[in-house]
């Protein structure tokens, strides 16, 4: 029997596999999706999230989010809960590139002023932010600069004229987790690091000018700075570059050498190795991981920084002018240190979160006063032809998943499949008539990312408006796109 | 040294948002050779790479599949560190009759990115997902995982 089988279905959003001491389980496991989406679940997702609900101090369900693929030790799209005290962290849980994340920016111009140059808009932008493989950042850092910004994040960079003091609060941890300790990073992370500040990378990275096609919550929306119905707005993708996935390979690499021999934790699975968080070598982890996130959320600001002056130099008028707001930064890669009621008893938990984004509710401390009446913003990137979601954070999430929900649509064909399905310039012309006009490092990467190696993202919102993980606020559809 | 001819080949229903590799040798150096071409193809066109820079490269351990995965990180590290790409490789591996240990030299040759170089994807890491290096009377068999 498979991991699936033993899958019971509990509403038209959730299956849940019941705690099975035969399995080796430590806890239950939830599966969030519409019948849509669980039917096109892949084998992988449910043995490795049966893997993660092996590991000691998992707190309530292991559980995996409706974009929800195989990845290596969690899946993609999986979210876990574990004891500070008595549970384990795992960088296979948050994945090689710590703090991947979405940021949203709104203007105040609309789709009929932004399509006649979108031409010019698009090409100026990738000029502006280097893309691809083997690009250097457009900030040149010293050693000590680059300290600052891993210990700093977004502060550094509004410090140093890359941003508004505004954008500060708009951000998950108003983009820095204070736990960073540059220190116990190798050198190895940090040489790689180094040169990428501003940088997007390449695979699913992007930075896409979109406008809004609809609007579901008009009152929300409006908080969110989403005015109306063909606004035009931008929304970038990207993370820590080579600084988080070389931290990600140490730790990891670290802590399996010790997994069994100082720990005497089991190993189910290479990638999902793990310390005990009150271990020495658990909170160096954590220290260095929240130095990569903040360099994830600098990278990002950076990168808005180009965007707003790539607007200025096409439109004429100034960023303020445009009414160029962060929306808001949220992380989907990333461990964090929470408080949740279980079962009666607060508990302090670190929260695993890979492939899957912090959804937190009406009236939640961590989120910014803004948006305390209506919850945080949550973005979901859609494939580049598809478009994408905001939404809001509920109160069920705080209940039903640790506040986590989807991040985007999830893979579900190989980058392989999708290339031998098209070629890139056969794609970009194919978008380019559909109204979207792309420009990307690599046709070959372009093609690898084609609308239809990708889960269809309205069952994805579907599924977490549904099971009330989210809130739909708008649907964004895209008109431009720069990608590595 | 010893100037080495090899092959992968790419899984393509496994780890289907990166990229799994199985790679064949007659001697463990085709096999770490195949390992360097999988990597590099994944990353850029390699005939777009010119023959500009050579970067000598040792590295130890005592066990065969930790070697291929430091031998592959490291030339992950090269390309963010130092920006360098490379489309040849001569390498020798020697173990050590004593302490069974393996050395790995390689000369990499290659150049700095510019915009002339035709580029795919970027590999974020190695991984342990599946990885194995066993040898039959085949030769040498290995898989890896690249993180993308």
């Amino acid at each position: 029997m498979s991991a699936k089988d033993y899958a019971i279905k509990i509403d038209n959003y959730t299956h849940e596999i019941p705690e099975r001491t035969d399995l080796g389980m430590n806890a239950p496991v939830k599966i969030y999706g519409n019948p849509s989406i669980y039917k096109m679940l892949d084998k992988g997702v449910f043995q490795q999230i049966v893997n993660v609900s092996k590991l000691p101090g998992l707190v309530g369900h292991a559980m995996t989010m409706p974009d929800a693929h195989w990845g290596y030790g969690f899946p993609i799209g999986g979210v876990a809960a574990f004891d500070v005290n008595e549970g384990v962290i795992s960088p296979g849980g948050i994945g090689f590139d710590i703090n991947c994340g979405m940021r949203l920016i709104t203007t105040n111009l609309t789709v009929s002023e932004v399509k006649p140059k979108i031409r010019e808009l698009i090409n100026t932008l990738y000029d502006l932010i280097p893309a691809g493989v083997g690009k250097k950042g457009s900030v040149p850092l010293s050693m000590q600069q680059f300290r600052d910004v891993a210990e700093n994040g977004t502060k550094w960079c509004i410090d140093n004229g890359y941003g508004w003091d505004d954008d500060l609060v708009r951000q998950e941890n108003n983009g820095c987790l204070s736990a960073a300790d540059f220190s116990v990073i190798s050198d190895k992370a940090k040489s790689r690091g180094l040169k990428q500040l501003g940088t997007l990378g390449s695979g699913n990275h992007y930075c896409e000018v979109q406008t809004v096609n609809q609007i579901f919550d008009s009152e929300t929306a409006e908080v969110m700075g989403i005015k109306d119905k063909d606004q035009t707005v931008v929304m970038v993708h990207c993370g820590s570059r080579g600084f988080g996935h070389q931290i990600a390979s140490d730790f990891l690499r670290e802590f399996l050498n010790k997994m069994e021999s100082k720990w005497q934790i089991p190993i189910y699975e290479r990638e999902l190795s793990a310390a005990p968080i009150n271990s020495k070598e658990g909170q160096n982890y954590l220290k260095a991981m929240s130095a990569a996130a903040n360099f994830g959320f600098a990278n990002r600001q950076v990168i808005m920084s180009h965007v707003r002056k790539g607007f200025e130099k096409i439109f004429g008028r100034t960023a303020e002018e445009m009414e160029m707001n962060l929306v808001y930064d949220v992380a989907h890669n990333i461990a964090k240190q929470e408080k949740y009621v279980i079962e009666g008893r607060t508990r302090e938990v670190i929260v695993h979160r890979k492939g899957a984004t912090r959804s937190f509710g009406p009236n939640s401390a961590d989120i910014p006063d803004i948006y305390k009446s209506v919850g945080q913003p949550v973005i979901l990137g859609g494939s580049m032809e598809t478009g994408s979601y905001l939404l809001a954070g509920t109160e069920a999430a705080m209940t039903k998943s640790f506040g986590s929900t989807a991040h985007g649509s999830g893979r579900t064909m190989s980058r392989s499949k999708a290339k031998k399905k098209i070629r890139g310039n056969v794609l970009r012309s194919q978008m380019e008539a559909k109204g979207i006009y792309v420009r990307a490092a690599s046709m070959a990467g372009l093609a690898e990312e084609a609308g239809f190696a990708y889960k269809n993202i309205n069952d994805v919102v579907d599924s977490i408006h549904g099971a009330d993980l989210s809130r739909k606020v708008a649907q964004l559809v895209p008109i431009g796109n720069i990608k590595g | 040294m010893v100037v080495v001819y090899v092959s992968y080949r790419l899984l393509e229903d496994i780890a289907i948002a990166d990229a799994c590799f199985d790679l064949f040798g007659n001697s463990l150096e085709e096999l770490f050779h195949a390992g360097f071409l999988a990597l590099m193809e994944t990353s850029v066109e390699v005939h777009t790479v010119k023959e500009i820079i050579e970067k000598s490269i040792k590295l130890e351990h005592h066990n065969v599949e930790q070697l291929l995965f430091l031998f592959l990180e490291e030339l992950i590290y090269l390309k963010d560190a130092e920006l360098l790409i490379f489309s040849k490789c001569n390498l020798s591996i020697e173990q050590d009759p004593n302490t069974s240990s393996y050395t790995l030299s390689a000369d990499l040759i290659g150049q700095e990115f510019n915009n002339e170089i035709s580029t795919i994807t970027d590999v974020k890491a190695v991984t342990f997902y599946q990885l194995y290096v066993k040898h039959s009377e085949e030769g040498w068999e290995a898989r890896v995982t690249f993180d993308l």
